[in-house]
């Protein structure tokens, strides 16, 4: 092993004094060869034959140079550095062409890292945790779908106690909650949650401590804990905040601790304090069915050695061993862990995939436009390079040279790439929607850069591998007697050139295709029918909790309060409650209709149960199908009654009329009679169906609010000029009341759809970017052509052809061109976009139109591309065409 | 270890009259250099050609390359001096590291070489 070591420090000590020990070798060689030669001549042999002697002893002493040379040191690294010397030559003889290859590539490198960095940014980036793949979530499902992820707290304490797969497992809810500090109401969005949960995400607090797990039980659960920004912003940073009490809603808590800044918890929306669970363990685990609460998130962190899979499994068999009363239990339910970077990144997956594809595409389009510049740099590096091959350099050292040239471009295109995409970040940064993730800030990162460097290197393989193999295989004696100009060659070089130009055009194709598929969808998506009016209507949420709201009858004394109020606020046409759109969750409750069973074990319809007010469907623009609206009359002491939607009507009362029958919520409950069928309304996400509802008057109702309701606010004069108007009036009515979001209805329905719009930006960035190249491409190639038939031109020209025709001809040739490669693209497209057809929503994936539309403004592109060199080929003079040829 | 049988196909000078194994080259030059003292190539050429015996047919060229060899691992190292036609030459001798070496390579390619003959012997017998 030393020996070995030594080896290789001789080696690369040989690398800088090489020189001297090799002339110093042929020394030794001499001395050698006389000292024999001496002795075969005292042995009798004339001068001529002791020579020869002892040459032949002696054996080949180039080869054994050679060899000795490559021992000595390390040659390739040798090779190298001449390589490197010559290809800095080469940019300095020709700086337009370097000039032009570097400025593709940078252009080409510069555009995917800037949107690698994006996709770094949101997708890709480890979840701030130590040891984050270790992390998992579990929770309760339906069997066969991804819907209603909630875990019943007692089954969470029985798995905590019972697993051998997780380390520690932690449960928490999230809470909307009003802080009350320094006599401003904050509406917060608050975790209950274990005093595992910081623990198992590997985190403790800058200041204080992490709650005691005797905390966690219902009673001694009255601490906090400050997330750095409520710290800083609601306490200035106070160092004596520790001990202090704070106002929530819920009650008076002790704040023990404060979260470091680079903290965030794993949840898609920020929350700013964090109190213990707080759940009754005893009572929980007895398993009565009043006392039976639900946890919504439940992260664990997995032992050493245990795979989610694993995990998975055994939770499965813990789950059916659980001591759940048949009451609660459904057959229905299965557990599922996930990994928790699978959980927030869910669906993106094929997102992904489509912007690696345009990644790879437009990187193939650069290799393509450089290939072509390099094929197109004439006869001047091939006669280069046969000279070389007649002085002795072999292939393999020819390719390498030429692979150095390409790699030092490439080095050369990633740097300034980099550059790019590092100014790029301001433009990038206002199309990115801030919503997601990890969009605020895009760093350039060292996954970044490293993607920017393989970029380089593959570009570098693919441009620079054809040409180099292909320079070096040519035979060095007809190119250096032909002079270069074989017509096979050229003709041969023309096929090369035109299937490249073909080439960048189906990529192309294929760029514009996914772009305009994706608009399509982003549009069909944002702009459906969603079955009500979003113009000129503001919303705004209020906190209707039980811990503010003890009873219904509280609640409903301060909607009839606020509505009154926001009535009569100039420039409102209207105000109304409801639930506001698009939402994000599944209806998730069941209900009962008078005179019908459900089947024991099956799965039970389920409907979204909303309280509105009686002008909320009239202020959205929802039509009435059948019946009546609720009205102002319909209050808690008259008949209760409940609208329902399409969807409802449809699926529940097939060929029958809803109205006059009776639903209700809870076993305990007056029925509620149907009095109207309203149209749908998109509540449970955009991309997903409408699904069955119950509307309620909110005077009727048991409980009011919940996530997702507020107000709606009909109004000419926009958001701005209102939203200090709203919250002056909240405050009348309730001065404890936080006001939540105002903003527009289409502004909800923005953030709604902030990723595929995203993808639209992104992919409409990479379609411009293909057009563009494929374009340069195209003009690059036609130019070669051209030159390459100066001689036909001329000829043609002096036999009377007129310059238009001359123009045809070429554009003809670049209509060839183009045909070829959109076929190729069309074919492609097709069949990439059934390949990824999940990443579009509501959108045919052989859209014909959007093809037809792609090719066409190809085409179009393509065609003034080729008429710089078109006119440059009727501008020809024949006569000096002919005189030097 | 001095005899890899075979370390690297570009090594062994082409046309050699007899395959010598590399290891062994290698054995015999660290051997020349410790029995006698400095050296140069010419001079360990001749050694070996005297105690190689007739069959034993070197290209005398191939020496240089286990002298590269030895003298990279440690074994060897070398100065100039003045050789008997008056000229300047390399001489070569073994470092402690390579005497070293020898005692263990002895060691082992006796062991083998016993080890072999046993066994063949064994062959005689049956």
């Amino acid at each position: 092993m030393r020996e070995a070591l030594r080896v290789v420090f001789a080696r690369i000590r040989g690398l800088f004094g090489s020189r001297s020990s090799e002339y110093a070798f042929d020394d030794e060689a001499a001395v050698h060869l006389e000292l024999l030669t001496n002795r075969f001549l005292n042995q009798g042999m004339s001068s001529e034959e002791a020579r020869r002697a002892a040459r032949l002893q002696f054996g080949g002493i180039s080869q054994l140079k050679d060899s000795l040379r490559d021992r000595r040191s390390y040659p390739i690294v040798e090779s190298l550095v001449q390589d490197l010397t010559l290809a800095f030559r080469q940019i300095r003889i020709a700086p337009r062409f370097t000039g032009a290859a570097a400025a593709i590539l940078a252009l080409g490198i510069g555009a995917v890292t800037s949107i690698f960095g994006v996709v770094n940014a949101v997708l890709l980036r480890p979840l701030p945790y130590p040891q984050a793949d270790r992390l998992v979530w579990v929770g309760e499902v339906h069997k066969g779908s991804t819907t209603e992820e909630l875990s019943l707290t007692p089954n969470f304490f029985d798995w905590r106690a019972q697993n051998h797969v997780f380390s520690s497992m932690a449960a928490f809810n999230i809470v909307l909650r009003t802080l009350l500090a320094n006599g401003e109401a904050l509406q917060l969005r608050t975790l209950k949650a274990s005093a595992a949960l910081l623990p198992v995400l590997g985190t403790e607090p800058m200041m204080g401590r992490a709650f005691f797990a005797s905390e966690d039980q219902k009673g001694q659960d009255h601490v906090a804990i400050l997330s750095y920004r409520l710290w800083r912003q609601a306490y200035g940073g106070d160092q004596t905040i520790l001990g202090r009490t704070i106002n929530l809603d819920d009650g008076v808590y002790v704040v023990v601790g404060v979260l470091p800044e680079s903290f965030s918890f794993p949840t898609l929306q920020p929350v700013d304090l964090m109190t213990p669970l707080g759940k009754n363990e005893q009572l929980e685990l007895t398993r009565s069915p009043t006392s039976t609460t639900i946890v919504h998130d439940v992260i664990a962190r997995l032992k050493p050695g245990f795979s989610v899979e694993r995990a998975g499994a055994e939770m499965d068999t813990l789950e059916s061993h659980l001591g759940v009363p048949a009451l609660l239990r459904r057959t229905t339910i299965s557990v599922k862990v996930v990994a928790l970077r699978d959980r927030f990144t869910g669906d993106l997956r094929s997102a992904l995939l489509v912007i690696l594809g345009a990644v790879a595409c437009v990187l193939l389009l650069v290799c393509a436009n450089v290939a072509n510049l390099l094929l197109g740099r004439g006869e001047s590096r091939r006669r280069e390079m046969a000279i070389r091959a007649a002085l002795g350099a072999s292939r393999g050292r020819i390719t390498q040279q030429l692979l150095v040239e390409s790699l030092v471009l490439s080095l050369l295109g990633a740097a300034m790439g980099v550059v790019i995409a590092f100014w790029s970040r301001r433009l990038l940064l206002g199309l990115v929607p801030q919503t997601l993730p990890g969009a605020m800030s895009l760093p350039i990162d060292w996954l970044v850069l490293g993607f920017a460097l393989a970029s380089a290197l593959v570009t570098t393989v693919l441009f620079g591998l054809g040409p180099a193999l292909g320079s070096a295989n040519i035979s060095s004696s007809a190119s250096l007697t032909a002079d270069g100009r074989s017509l096979s060659g050229s003709v041969h070089r023309q096929t090369w050139l035109s299937v490249l130009a073909s080439l960048q055009m189906a990529i192309a194709i294929v760029l514009l295709a996914s772009e305009g598929l994706m608009l399509q969808s982003f549009w069909k998506l944002r702009y459906q029918d969603l079955g009500f009016a979003s113009p000129r209507i503001v919303t705004a949420s209020v906190n209707l909790s039980h811990a503010r709201f003890p009873s219904a009858a509280t609640q409903i004394a301060f909607l009839d309060g606020l509505l009154g109020k926001l009535q009569n606020v100039p420039g409102v046409e209207g105000a109304g409650f409801g639930i506001l759109p698009p939402g994000e969750g599944h209806a998730t409750n069941g209900f009962g209709i008078e005179g019908r069973q459900w089947p024991a074990q099956t799965r039970r319809p389920v409907a979204g149960q909303f309280s509105v007010s009686p002008s909320f469907f009239r202020l959205m623009g929802v039509p009435l199908r059948e019946g009546r609206e609720i009205q102002e009359s319909d209050t808690s002491t008259t008949l209760p009654v409940a609208l329902v939607n399409e969807t409802f009507a449809r699926s529940l009362f097939p060929g029958e009329n809803a109205i006059g029958h009776r639903v209700r919520f809870e076993a305990n409950e007056p029925w509620r009679t149907i009095v109207g069928v309203v149209g749908d309304v998109k509540m449970g996400g955009l991309a997903n169906p409408a699904e069955p509802a119950i509307f309620v008057p909110y005077r009727q109702s048991g409980f009011v609010g919940g996530e997702g309701a507020g107000f709606v606010i009909r109004t000419p004069v926009g958001v701005a000029p209102l939203a200090a108007e709203i919250r002056k009036q909240v405050a009348q009515v309730d001065p404890q009341q936080p006001v939540i979001d105002v903003e527009t209805l289409d502004h909800r329905l923005d953030d709604a759809t902030a990723r595929p719009h995203l993808a639209a930006v992104l992919l409409g960035g990479f379609g411009l970017i293909g057009l563009l190249l494929a374009a340069l491409g195209l003009h690059s190639v036609m130019f070669v052509l051209v030159r390459s038939r100066f001689r036909e031109i001329g000829i043609r020209l002096a036999l009377g052809g007129q310059p238009r025709e001359i123009v045809l001809l070429i554009l003809r040739a670049s209509l060839r061109v183009m045909s070829a490669g959109a076929v190729a693209g069309i074919l492609c497209a097709v069949a990439l976009s059934r390949l990824a057809h999940s990443f579009w929503w509501g959108v045919s994936a052989t859209e014909p139109l959007t093809l037809a539309v792609s090719t066409v403004l190809l085409m179009v592109t393509g065609l003034a591309a080729s008429f710089l060199p078109a006119r440059q080929a009727s501008r020809i003079d024949p006569s000096e065409v002919l005189r030097t040829e | 270890m001095l005899y890899s049988f075979a370390e690297r196909k570009g090594d062994a000078v082409k046309g050699s009259r007899t395959e010598i194994l590399q290891g062994t080259l290698d054995l015999m030059v660290l051997k020349s250099l410790v029995a006698l003292g400095s050296l140069h190539g010419y001079g360990i050429a001749r050694r070996i050609e005297q105690i190689g015996e007739e069959s034993f047919h070197l290209n005398e060229g191939t020496v240089y390359q286990a002298l590269l060899r030895l003298q990279q691992k440690g074994w060897i190292t070398s100065e100039l001096g003045v050789s008997e036609n008056n000229r300047r030459a390399r001489f070569y001798s073994a470092t402690k590291a390579g005497r070293k070496q020898l005692e263990r390579e002895t060691e082992t390619w006796n062991r083998v070489a016993r080890l072999v003959g046993n066994i063949l012997k064994l062959g005689n017998e049956v």
